[in-house]
């Protein structure tokens, strides 16, 4: 393959991620940015940047022409459009096929197809995937749901027909919270993909939440690479995932990724993409959406697979055939991996400000993926995950304990982080033990804020004195200084 | 140097010396410890009785927070300095919603009444010193738990002029 000028259309680790793959395949790297990302590690270690306008993401990243405008700048022969901001949508999709650019994922006909959620379920339906009940078509009137909604019977989901990530997605347990609940998901919706309409389903209770990664050529050929389990979730977003599942019996797992590939060959899928169902108590599995994208949890996939996925997506988008056959893949080991996010553990709220730490863990089987440093300003305007850390092991015991280890070596302060929630759920029991549902959090599992012993309390107190001796103590710390006490008020700031 | 440190409600006493480039430690009236601690930025790492302590510790102002695996604590820091000062000029870190005087002088005017509600920034009271009218104003929202002075009664620095207990305490 001849070297590549590639655009990046994101930002986060997930520009960092895909620019590593373009530096190993040894083509050039472009990255595009908002304001507020100026001094983000993706633009540091890309070899040209464009700036898109300014923080919020409708000023920017969401902007088709801007993005185009970018390319043609940086003269890009294909565009990576990541996870989440435009790399669903079909209109953007068209747009840089128009433009003469290679678009790195599907078909524009196959993302609005997809996209579309009622289309997806549609087609889906057609290909022989069984569905969850749920609306034929997508709603904007509350009076039209609650007819629905009372046909299919509550408790029911709310889910954004453009949906992803959890957005616009609302649990409804009666009609009474039924109105509120459709607005807010409507809104959501609005905001976040620029399009309101919402579907129902029928509410399957504790299900299991997993997902099929495919990749397909355009030469006809489809491999899947197994399967990822995503439910441990919090608010409908994914917290922790892991591969293989510890749920799925080898039976159903080979049924769920036939059916899984039979349908990407069916719609005539090109380039990753992942089939997310729903499985119930009984092994039962159910179409949920596809994502034409690569997932966020995709190094899950790498690390049981040893194949880089977006290595393969640049070459399939160029018209290679993938490099290799369903009966070469195997699945290896398991691996883990855990979002870590700005935000506080206890109530999930985000957080934003400057990371005062910003340390990550290291090790055989230890992987980060991550646009922040130390010193790093967390911006308000996009998501509030900053890492992804993942582990591998040779079984999921292994992976457990590396985990466990990984995470107590990722230090981040300055704003609150999920890691010690990722800790804790590293010990309960039914996490450990591989039997959980997405209703682990909150229902088997709650959120302890730390609280040490005496001994442990004594040796923080003492700590903290020490600490606040030394503080902007920029001099001798030697009681040789002229004056203690002078010393101290300087450095309490209460005299000059 | 004495640091009162607050944590879970309980006040801490510490002192804190470095002597010829080491550091000891006196844990309330336990005697005097070495400790063998270094900082490497907020990286705090601690050996005590062989047992290695290893923390970032964050200081903004009297607030210090500790992080660790599991989880982070919280501590506020009083330097014995800071109480003196602090009480010198009429303020308290561990009472500062209530009203202190911080000067001597005499109170011209009361604008509120016990039981009244108040939001921060309200006028609370006009104190005459050095010759000026000084508007004292509330640094919180709350209710007035007692009125400590009369209009026209002369006050010390430090004396604690209006009680208020906080709206979200």
């Amino acid at each position: 393959m001849t070297p590549k000028r590639i655009l990046i259309a994101n930002r986060g680790e997930i520009a960092v991620r895909v620019i590593r793959a373009c530096r190993e395949m040894g083509h050039t790297p472009l990255a595009i940015y908002s304001t507020a990302d100026r001094l983000s590690a993706h633009v540091a270690r890309a070899d040209m940047a464009h700036c898109v306008g300014d923080g919020p993401s409708i000023h920017s990243y969401l902007v088709i022409e801007h993005v185009i405008k970018a390319a043609e700048a940086m003269k890009a022969d294909a565009i990576h459009p990541g996870y989440g901001f435009l790399s669903e949508n079909a209109n953007f999709a068209r747009a840089v096929e128009d433009a003469g650019i290679v678009f790195i994922g599907p078909t524009a006909d196959v993302i609005t197809k997809m996209g579309d959620k009622v289309m997806a379920r549609k087609t889906m339906a057609k290909v022989g995937l069984p569905l969850v009940p749920g609306t034929p078509e997508g709603l904007t009137d509350e009076n039209e749901g609650l007819k629905f909604a009372r046909e299919i019977g509550f408790p029911i989901m709310i889910k954004a027909v453009a949906g992803g990530g959890g957005r616009g997605m609302r649990l409804v347990q009666n009609e009474g919270e039924f109105r509120n609940l459709f607005q807010r998901a409507f809104s959501e919706a609005s905001k976040a993909f620029g399009d309101g309409r919402l579907y129902l389903e029928r509410y399957v209770s504790s299900p299991h939440h997993i997902e099929v990664q495919l990749i397909a050529d355009k030469h006809g050929n489809v491999c899947h690479l197994f399967e990822r389990e995503c439910s441990v979730q919090r608010r409908h977003q994914k917290v922790i995932e892991e591969s293989p599942s510890p749920y799925l019996t080898t039976d159903t797992r080979e049924k769920l990724c036939k059916a899984a590939v039979s349908a990407a060959r069916d719609i005539g899928y090109v380039n990753v993409g992942t089939i997310e169902f729903l499985v119930d108590e009984k092994q039962n599995f159910y179409f949920m959406e596809m994502n034409t994208r690569l997932q966020v949890e995709h190094p899950v996939t790498e690390w049981v697979t040893g194949i880089d996925l977006v290595k393969e997506q640049i070459r399939v988008a160029f018209g290679e055939k993938l490099s290799f056959r369903q009966e070469d893949i195997r699945s290896k080991g398991h691996a883990i991996e855990f979002r870590i996010c700005a935000e506080d553990p206890e109530k999930f709220l985000p957080q934003a400000g400057r990371l005062r730490t910003a340390q990550f863990a290291g090790g055989l089987g230890v992987r980060v993926d991550t646009h922040v440093y130390r010193g790093y300003d967390i911006p308000v305007f996009y998501d509030s995950m900053i890492a992804k850390l993942s582990v591998w092991g040779r079984d999921r015991q292994e992976a457990i304990h590396r985990g466990r280890m990984a995470l107590r070596e990722t230090t981040l302060t300055g704003v609150k982080t999920n890691v010690p929630l990722h800790i804790q759920l590293l010990e309960n029991e039914k996490f450990v033990a591989g039997n959980y549902t997405t209703k682990l959090i909150g229902e088997s599992f709650h959120y302890q804020p730390a609280v040490p012993n005496e001994n442990e309390t004594k040796l923080n107190i003492m700590a903290v004195a020490v600490s606040a001796y030394h503080r902007d103590y920029k001099g001798a710390s030697d009681v040789d200084s002229t004056s203690l006490w002078g010393d101290q008020g300087r450095r309490e700031g209460l005299r000059d | 140097m004495l640091f009162y440190i607050h944590h879970n409600s309980t006040e801490y006493k510490v002192r804190v010396e470095a002597r010829h480039g080491r550091t000891f430690v006196r844990f309330g009236d336990e005697p005097e410890k070495e400790m063998d601690i270094s900082f490497y930025g907020h990286e705090c790492v601690m050996l005590h009785e062989q047992e290695v302590f290893s923390a970032n510790i964050l200081g903004e102002k009297t607030e210090y927070s500790v992080f660790l695996p599991a989880g982070n604590l919280q501590f506020q820091v009083e330097s014995e300095y800071r109480r003196i000062v602090g009480l010198l000029r009429g303020q308290s870190l561990t009472n500062e919603n209530h009203v202190y005087a911080k000067m001597p002088g005499r109170i011209a005017k009361l604008s509120c009444k016990v039981g009244q509600e108040i939001s921060s920034g309200d006028s609370l009271l006009v104190m005459e010193a050095m010759k000026m009218e000084n508007e004292i104003r509330a640094s919180v929202s709350g209710k007035i738990l007692s009125i400590n002075v009369k209009e026209g009664q002369a006050v010390e620095t430090g004396a604690m002029l209006i009680e208020i207990e906080p709206l979200d305490a």
